[in-house]
């Protein structure tokens, strides 16, 4: 149980129990201003009744043609919040908008192929991998992400995504230049 | 041509090499000494060796030559904002949009100048002339958000000629079919419910236009948060119902609405009550059940449930053993997951009141938890569930009563529990909790707890052993971090916090409201190189915040991201205006009046160059500041009647604004009375006002007290030494003589092991600081002297002024 709405510019100054997580970056003011500035109803955030911060979700839409589509930017849950259904609900309202108010074809996420927990929470929320990006995590220690799609109501064909796509290897650079 | 000539000096300019290029800007400027691009070039490379000065005459100059290419204006913005200057800015574009009115570009700079600079009704303005010469809607819904923040800034007086017109501008547009987006609805809806017309508002969504916008979920929800306010109960109960069944269940605003609007109802119409509560029931069962059925099960009905007892049990319509059933469900379904604890407790407050009651709760759902199990899955959900019960048992107790002894045995429990959780962990990724943590985090509570009660220092020795211990295990758990670096504060070791507090990676935004917790208070600890270190990298926040965020609201309004402006404004100004960012200049300049004045003649020239003005004192400045310090990062299982454990594990009270008021008064009247260009009196008065008045010492420590009397009163002194009068100099003589600092200093208890601690250091603290500024001020007093004896001589006099100087390095040296 959770309140679901917008993300604000001033939830910045109380996120601190989902960001101190080890997993979750954060980021400069511009970062996460931007993608309120630009798409609002695609950063969403889930707070308890008294309204502390629980988890949230950034992402945007990007692309041409068949490729126009919502992109999970970051999605975080706060310790001991997990295990609730809060990503769920966060991704389920993305997809809704990236349906309803973009018209987009599909959902896409990057995702380390080592970060199994996701990968499977993905797929039981219904994405796929669509490739596997050489690299995609530069740091001390390179990893591939997985590109992981679902489809949205737009594609009736599916044609925007595919089978094995683990076994599709390509390198960041070949990603397409709106990523 | 010209590029070729320039290429080298934009080169040395990108790559940092301001002296180069100020060198080939000079040589270009020898040849042709009125190329203006050339000059706002020059400008930039000023700036940026330090130059400020001449960067600006040398903009003024560009400035007046009105230049219209883009090159120039780009350079001269630049050179500008680094100066600080953005009010310039403004002026250069206005001049350039004027000369060319058909260029669209100059005008939208000239607009967006204005928006960094917050200058409303010239945005206003702009926007209009935009409108008018270009004809794009989105110039005139510009000037419409420009009036609308104009009415908003002006709430209150009536009339608001601002959000009368900017209504009247909006409805306009409305009928000529110039609103399509959403955006420009909300700006609409922003206007009539920033003037309280909700009724209008609602009837603004209810129009064909208005029901387009309900695509968007945020609409959504203001739609019903307007039939709430007006009281369209039947509507809003309607809409949450049909949302929660066939939506989500797990909306926790649609719950809140639905029950708020069915009791509405039942008070309207008593007779329905029956039928409404069946009713209720009934969509709590159906959604409970598809809850059961959905892949991911979710909270949401079940919490319901407890949420309609609550209400119900306010009226006394429900008894107290029939929630307790269902609080007790709840707790079996749910107590695997750690948020239990927290959803519970409204609910056990309202219907728990006496101890026995309290400990037959615990009883029974300590016999839900089932930790003797093979099955390590169903083990560690138990333990979670265990966990959740013993938090539980601490925040229901609150009677106080547990003794020392009893503390410690549960302590020695929780460790035993964490203990015997450990070895399931042992796959755990290095990057999550073991499943025990909390059994630690509740022990280190209760350990401090006793440790307020008793003043022994052990139990803070023995809460850091088992935090230490359990950190090296969950090498993340930011939890035991926060402890950690509070109770190492309490024991007075700063770098040990330190320590801890750097593997948090706090950063940005975060400097601003979690670096309290490692520096509030510390300077007293004495590590001055390192706090230092620490507060000017947090103070990196608030020059972003000057550069980012005004960059930021404009791209608002280029993507006329209307909804997010006010939003955007009132982040950037409670940055702006953070108590964090007073506090930190506050200590910077404690720690370099310390670290300047080895000898008395630095300490005055650093007192008598510093910039008072980002030292508020007066009440309605200190009114205004924004405290965004993060309170809330604790785990804490305290009922809120009771102190928190934040408060609990702070080595000293809370900085604050009083505290703000007394060490700004402290340094500001330090300045005065170093730089000979000022008056010390007014000051001195103010900070003698503060330190006598009992509404602001009970916010401070009886050191920083006695600091700021110490100060005030010899300044006192000076100023009747200064009087041409002999009877007032023999006043300020005896003045002081009566500022003694001994008493204070040999207050001191000598340190042992028990007295270790922040309060101890604080006292250190306090007598270092009197003593320093003491050995300024008689600085002070020796220079005032020795300007009077031109005038007129007493050395007798002399010699006994000068006597607090000697005594305070005297003490000086015994610290
Ligand atoms: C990944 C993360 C966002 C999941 O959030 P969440 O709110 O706990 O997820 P949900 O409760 O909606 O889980 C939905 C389903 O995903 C799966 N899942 C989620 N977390 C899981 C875990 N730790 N182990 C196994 N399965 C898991 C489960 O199938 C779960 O359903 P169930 O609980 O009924 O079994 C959260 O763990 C997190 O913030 N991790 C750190 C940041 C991160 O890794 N982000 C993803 C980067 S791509």
């Amino acid at each position: 149980m959770s309140q679901l709405r917008r993300f604000k510019a001033t939830d910045l100054f109380s996120f601190n129990n989902v960001n101190l997580d080890v997993l979750t970056e954060t980021y400069n003011i511009s970062f996460y201003l931007q993608y309120l500035a630009r798409w609002p109803d695609l950063f969403s955030v889930q707070t308890t009744a008294q309204g502390n911060v629980m988890g949230y979700v950034m992402g945007k839409a990007e692309g041409t043609g068949k490729n126009w589509h919502g992109h999970v930017t970051a999605i975080t849950v706060g310790p001991e919040y997990r295990r609730l259904g809060l990503a769920d609900g966060m991704m389920d309202l993305l997809e809704e908008v990236s349906e309803k108010t973009y018209d987009a074809w599909f959902v896409d996420l990057y995702v380390r192929v080592s970060n199994a927990v996701a990968i499977g929470m993905y797929r039981k929320f219904g994405y796929s991998v669509y490739r596997r990006v050489k690299n995609y995590y530069a740091g001390t220690i390179d990893e591939d992400g997985y590109d992981m799609r679902k489809p949205l109501k737009r594609d009736k064909k599916r044609e925007t995504i595919r089978e094995n796509g683990e076994n599709v290897l390509v390198n960041p650079e070949d990603l397409d230049s709106w990523r | 041509m010209a590029d070729r000539k320039l290429r080298p000096l934009y080169e040395a300019i990108d790559e940092g090499h301001s002296k180069e290029a100020l060198q080939l800007a000079n040589k270009i400027l020898k040849k042709t000494p009125d190329f203006v691009l050339v000059k706002a070039l020059k400008a930039l490379a000023l700036v940026r060796s330090g130059k400020e000065d001449e960067a600006s005459d040398l903009c003024a100059q560009v400035k007046a030559a009105q230049p219209i290419d883009e090159p120039t204006l780009q350079a001269a913005t630049m050179a500008y904002k680094e100066i600080g200057q953005h009010d310039q800015i403004v002026h250069l574009y206005e001049a350039a949009a004027k000369l060319q009115p058909n260029n669209e570009e100059f005008a939208n700079h000239w607009f967006m100048a204005m928006v960094r600079g917050k200058d409303l009704k010239g945005q206003q303005q702009a926007a209009l002339k935009l409108h008018k010469s270009f004809k794009n809607n989105k110039y005139l819904f510009w000037a419409i958000m420009s009036l609308a923040l104009q009415g908003e800034a002006a709430k209150g007086t009536t009339p608001n000629l601002s959000y009368t017109l900017a209504e009247r501008m909006m409805s306009k547009a409305l009928e000529e079919g110039k609103v399509k987006q959403t955006e420009e609805i909300r700006l609409y809806l922003l206007i009539l419910i920033g003037q309280g017309k909700r009724k209008e508002a609602l009837v603004l969504l209810d129009s064909d236009i208005g029901q387009k916008c309900l695509l968007d979920p945020e609409v959504r929800q203001i739609y019903v948060e307007l039939m709430t306010e007006t009281n369209e109960w039947t509507r809003a109960f309607e809409v949450s119902r049909k949302v929660l069944s066939e939506q989500n269940s797990d909306d926790w605003i649609s719950w809140k609405t639905y029950f708020d609007a069915l009791f509405k109802q039942i008070a309207e119409d008593p007779e329905s009550e029956q039928r409404k509560l069946e009713e209720a029931k009934a969509l709590i069962e159906s959604t409970k059940k598809s809850a059961l059925e959905a892949s991911i099960m979710k909270r949401g009905p079940f919490m319901a449930e407890l949420e309609l007892d609550l209400r119900l049990k306010q009226d006394s319509k429900i008894d107290g053993a029939t929630m307790l059933e269902h609080i007790k469900a709840y707790f079996d379904r749910f107590g695997t997951k750690p948020c239990c604890f927290e959803d519970l407790q409204p609910y056990v407050n309202a219907v728990l009141d006496d101890t026995e009651e309290i400990s037959s709760f615990i009883n029974d759902i300590r016999s839900l938890v089932h930790l003797e199990t093979e099955d390590t899955g169903v083990k560690i959900r138990n333990i979670q569930k265990d966990i959740n019960v013993y938090k539980l048992e601490h925040y229901l107790n609150t009677s106080g009563s547990e003794t020392e002894q009893d503390a410690v045995k549960k302590v020695t429990e929780l460790w035993a529990a964490y203990n015997n959780a450990l070895p399931l962990g042992k796959t755990l990724e290095k990057t999550e909790r073991q499943y025990g943590d909390d059994y630690v985090v509740l022990a280190s509570h209760i350990l401090l707890k006793v440790y307020r009660e008793t003043k022994d220092m052990a139990f803070i020795l023995h809460a850091l052993v088992l935090l230490e211990g359990a950190l090296a295990k969950s090498v993340y758990n930011f939890q035991f971090k926060m402890l950690l670096i509070r109770l190492y504060l309490i024991i007075g070791s700063f770098d040990q916090a330190h320590r801890i507090f750097s593997t948090m990676d706090v950063k940005h935004i975060q400097f601003d409201t979690l670096t309290h917790y490692l520096t509030d208070g510390s300077m007293s600890l004495g590590q001055f190189d390192l706090l230092a270190e620490t507060l000017s990298v947090a103070c990196s926040i608030y020059k972003a915040n000057e550069i980012e965020t005004p960059e930021m609201i404009v791209k608002a309004y280029q993507y006329t991201t209307f909804s997010k402006i006010q939003e955007f404004i009132e982040f950037r100004s409670r940055l702006d205006q953070s108590i964090q960012h007073t506090l930190f200049n506050i200590d910077l300049a404690r720690v370099e009046a310390l670290q300047t004045s080895f000898a008395a003649k630095y300490g005055v020239q650093f007192f008598a160059e510093l910039d008072p003005s980002v030292y508020p004192y007066d009440d309605d400045k200190l009114s205004k500041l924004s405290d965004n310090r993060d309170y809330g990062v604790m785990t804490d299982c305290t009922p809120k009647e009771v102190t928190s454990i934040e408060e609990l594990s702070r080595p000293s009270k809370r900085t604050n604004p009083n505290w703000i008021k007394i060490q700004s008064l402290i340094l500001r009247t330090m300045h005065n009375v170093c730089d000979s260009k000022c008056e010390g009196l007014e000051i001195a008065s103010e900070l003698k006002a503060a330190v006598t008045n009992e509404a602001v010492i009970k916010d401070v420590t009886e050191q920083d007290v006695f600091l700021g009397r110490f100060v005030a009163d010899v300044v006192d002194g000076i100023n009747y030494l200064k009087n041409a009068e002999a009877s007032q100099q023999q006043k300020g003589i005896e003045l002081l003589n009566s500022c003694n600092l001994s008493a204070f200093i040999s207050s001191q208890k000598a340190m042992t092991d028990s007295t270790i601690s922040w309060n101890y250091f604080h006292q250190t603290l306090a007598e270092v600081e009197c003593v320093v500024y003491g050995s300024i001020l008689s600085e002070v007093i020796k220079r005032t002297l020795s300007l009077g004896k031109k005038k007129k001589s007493d050395p007798a006099e002399t010699t006994d002024a000068v006597s607090i100087g000697n005594e305070a390095r005297a003490a000086k040296i015994s610290v």
